[in-house]
This record gives structure tokens, C-alpha cells and sequence, in this order.
């Protein structure tokens, strides 16, 4: 007779409960703390709530990586060409699969989506880095309140002001001085 | 739309930027308020002449010696896990640097990537040889103090190129301290002829000059190797016979 697998109850961020093979899901060190240490996971009442980061859309992807490293017997080359295919996601994706990855101790994971990342990262400008992140530009938002203030200066004033003493340090705000004015 | 980065840990950005080149890690600065500061904290000194993103961010090799010094200054003592320095010619490396790569290099001690390519006139504490963190040590173009220890049970990875040394480096004594070695690549070394029995029962690729070639060792598992020798086939027939796993043999030999 066949042994039946065992498996672990898991809890993901929008509370719900789903079974999973135990075997492929002790690959997360923090589900195999959960598991070991605390005895968690075994039935539908006492399901492992995993991390925030960890919507039901990255836990499956998490758990394929796992299914696919799980297996023994695979070659590096094998190994390589599916991490390499795993991460060809958009870059919003990656980013959550990175959080999510950290979240469950998931090393080669976070390892892996890094090193993505800093692919999509090299030889960006800090503008298209912006752009490709959605990033805020909290920095010079200072900048255009000051603006508002200095608005009855002079464009004169404001380029002595600028190339004053003070000029070397503010070296990246006057790019963008120059655009409003 | 939300910042897509925003969810990752400072030590999960940092982690990422340590792939990159200093330079653009540095550039990240002007980003926002968070990434501000998070430069500092990046493990790794990457400034590499050879990178094709390189002369986008560095207009002058006169700008390159004072970006790595003001960089090492003002990072502090942060710790590095890779510290990768290639320059391109003796012009680029001043009085300021040489002191700073010193120091740096020094106090380096939980380091696991150095990768140095600089000039004759760049000198390196031998201290690197004892440390144990290192996974890959490669130098060329280097002046190394004597070594008089070396301990680094964790190296896999060891380029020895045209290095100069006050006192002629043995190699057997290097190898001797580095058991845990896949790769090896030495050459333009000028070492003593090596007598001891070697044991590198890990190393998979190697390339080393003839005169370098120890004839009392083992290297069982070696699949690779590339000879710069003139056309001595005894020699490399006495080599094949110690490498029974061998599977790549590449010979490089100039025509007198």
C-alpha cells in the first residue's frame, strides 16, 4: 500500500487556508520552524499563518521553485536554465517575489530574484530606475516648495544663490531648478 | 501606482546594489529619502574600468582615483564582503588610493571577493592570505608584501597574475594553505621551483606556465587544464598521467 503524503495546512495574507505537501513546503526554513519547533500546520485549525508578503499568487510560484529544486537527481545545467526561466517575470512581480521569498528565510530564492533585479538595475539612470520602480521623488519635493517661496526672486538671484557658497552641495537640485524657471 | 521597492528591507536593496557597479550604487543616492543613505551599508567596492557601463558615469581616468578614494572615505568602515578594484593603467592609481587600498584591504577581514587588477606600483598587505573568509582571490598586476602565512580554508577560486613580490613567492606554500580549491590560473609568477608533495583534491581548472608545473602532486579530479609551455611533451605527457579525469587539455606554446 502506498503511504499517503503528508501535508501542512498553510494560511496565506488574505486569510485563506490551503494544503500543501509538507514535503516541498519544509523548503521555507520558517514553515520548518513553524512545523518542528512548534508543532504547527497538521490540521485546518492550527494552520501555519504565514508573513504580510505572502499572497496565494507567490506562494504558488514559491512552491513550484521548491517542487522543481525539491526533486534529487537534477543537473546544475537543468537547475540554471529553470531559475533562469522562473524570473522572467515583470519586474512588480519580482519585487513581491523577492519580499515574499525573505519573509519565508528563503535564501537561493532571494539570491536568485536579486540578482534579477540588479540585471533590470545596471546601467539605468537614477530617472529610469524612478520610472521602472514607481519610486517617489521625496528628495527634490523640498525643491519645489522652495520654489514657491523664492517665486519673486529673480532668475539672477536664484543662479547666484545657487552658484554661491553653498553651490557644492546642491549639485543634483540645480538640474532641476532650471526646468521650472 | 506604489513604489514597488518599498516592501523590501534595507538589507534586501542593499543585497541588490552589491551586483552592481559603485559608481551607479552611489548614483542610487539622489533617488529618494530612504535610498539617501542606503549606499553606505552596500557591501561591496565594485569599481571595474572594464565594465561597459563604466565612462557612462566617469567622464575622466583623472575622475576615477578621487571617486574610489572620496567612495572609501566616505563610507567609513562598513564592512565588505567583495572588494573589486581594476584600473586601467598606473595613471589611474595615485599616492591617495594606493594608502586607501592598503588600509582597506587591511581591514578586510571578513571579505569573501577580492579581485584586484591595478599596477606594479600598488602594493598589498600579505595579511589577505590569512583571510578566512575568502572564496575568490584574484590579483594581477599587484606588488605583494612577503607571505609568510597562509590560511585560507574556504578559497575556491585563486588568480595569480604578474605579481611581483620582494622575495620570490612559493607557490607550493600558497596551494599548501588552500585546500578547498576548484580554480587556480597562475601566471607570469616568479616562484621558486616547488619540491613539496601537493594535495588539491577539489581543483576542476587549472592554467599555469611550465615553470610554475609542480611534478609531485595530486590533482585527481582535475577536468581542465591549460599549459603555457614551450613544446615539452615529456613534461606534458608526465602531467596527463596525474590527471586521470582529465577532459579539456589546452596547450598555449610560442614558436622560438
Amino acid at each position: 500500500m502506498k503511504m499517503m503524503k503528508p501535508y501542512v495546512w498553510l494560511q496565506t495574507s488574505d486569510d485563506s487556508i490551503q494544503q500543501v505537501e509538507q514535503e516541498i513546503a519544509m523548503f521555507c526554513p520558517l514553515i520548518c520552524q513553524e512545523i518542528i519547533q512548534k508543532g504547527m500546520g497538521s490540521s485546518k485549525n492550527c494552520a501555519i499563518c504565514l508573513p504580510q508578503q505572502v499572497s496565494p499568487a507567490m506562494l504558488s510560484l514559491i512552491l513550484d521553485y521548491c517542487r522543481f529544486h525539491q526533486v534529487p537527481g537534477r543537473s546544475n545545467k537543468e537547475r540554471k536554465s529553470y531559475d533562469e526561466k522562473f524570473v522572467r517575470i515583470d519586474t512588480e512581480r519580482l519585487c513581491e517575489l523577492t519580499s515574499a521569498a525573505d519573509s519565508l528565510q528563503l535564501k537561493p530564492l532571494v539570491d536568485l530574484t536579486s540578482r534579477a533585479l540588479a540585471r533590470i538595475i545596471e546601467g539605468k539612470t537614477p530617472e529610469e530606475i524612478r520610472d521602472i520602480f514607481h519610486l517617489p521623488d521625496d528628495l527634490t519635493e523640498n525643491v519645489e516648495v522652495e520654489e514657491e517661496h523664492v517665486d519673486d526672486r529673480s532668475v539672477d538671484d536664484l543662479l547666484s544663490f545657487i552658484n554661491g557658497n553653498d553651490g557644492g552641495k546642491l549639485n543634483i537640485l540645480t538640474i532641476l531648478i532650471f526646468v521650472f524657471t | 501606482m506604489a513604489d514597488l521597492i518599498s516592501s523590501l528591507p534595507d538589507e534586501i536593496i542593499c543585497y541588490i546594489l552589491s551586483f552592481l557597479p559603485s559608481q551607479q550604487v552611489v548614483a542610487t543616492s539622489v533617488l529618494s529619502k530612504r535610498w539617501n543613505l542606503l549606499w553606505r551599508f552596500v557591501p561591496s567596492l565594485d569599481f571595474d574600468t572594464f565594465n561597459k557601463y563604466f565612462w557612462l558615469l566617469i567622464d575622466s581616468s583623472n575622475k576615477f582615483s578621487s571617486s574610489v578614494c572620496s567612495f572609501l572615505v566616505r563610507r567609513g568602515d562598513q564592512p565588505f564582503y567583495k572588494f573589486r578594484l581594476k584600473g586601467f593603467s598606473s595613471m589611474d592609481v595615485t599616492e591617495c588610493m594606493k594608502t586607501q587600498i592598503w588600509t582597506t584591504v587591511s581591514e578586510s577581514g571578513r571579505v569573501q571577493i577580492l579581485d584586484l587588477y591595478c599596477d606594479w606600483d600598488t602594493e598589498i598587505p600579505s595579511v589577505v592570505f590569512s583571510f578566512k573568509t575568502l572564496v575568490a582571490l584574484k590579483l594581477n598586476f599587484i606588488t605583494m608584501e612577503y607571505i609568510s602565512f597562509v590560511d585560507l580554508p574556504l578559497l575556491k577560486i585563486l588568480h595569480l597574475k604578474n605579481i611581483i613580490s620582494p622575495i620570490e613567492i612559493d607557490l607550493s606554500h600558497i596551494l599548501s594553505g588552500c585546500p578547498n580549491l576548484e580554480e587556480l590560473k597562475v601566471k607570469g609568477l616568479i616562484s621558486r621551483t616547488i619540491e613539496k608533495f601537493i594535495r588539491l583534491p577539489k581543483l576542476v581548472r587549472a592554467s599555469m606556465d611550465d615553470v610554475l608545473l609542480p611534478l609531485n602532486f595530486d590533482f585527481h579530479n582535475l577536468v581542465q587544464i591549460q599549459l603555457n609551455v614551450f613544446p615539452d611533451w615529456l613534461l606534458i605527457l608526465k602531467v596527463l598521467n596525474h590527471c586521470p579525469k582529465l577532459q579539456i587539455l589546452v596547450i598555449c606554446f610560442y614558436k622560438v
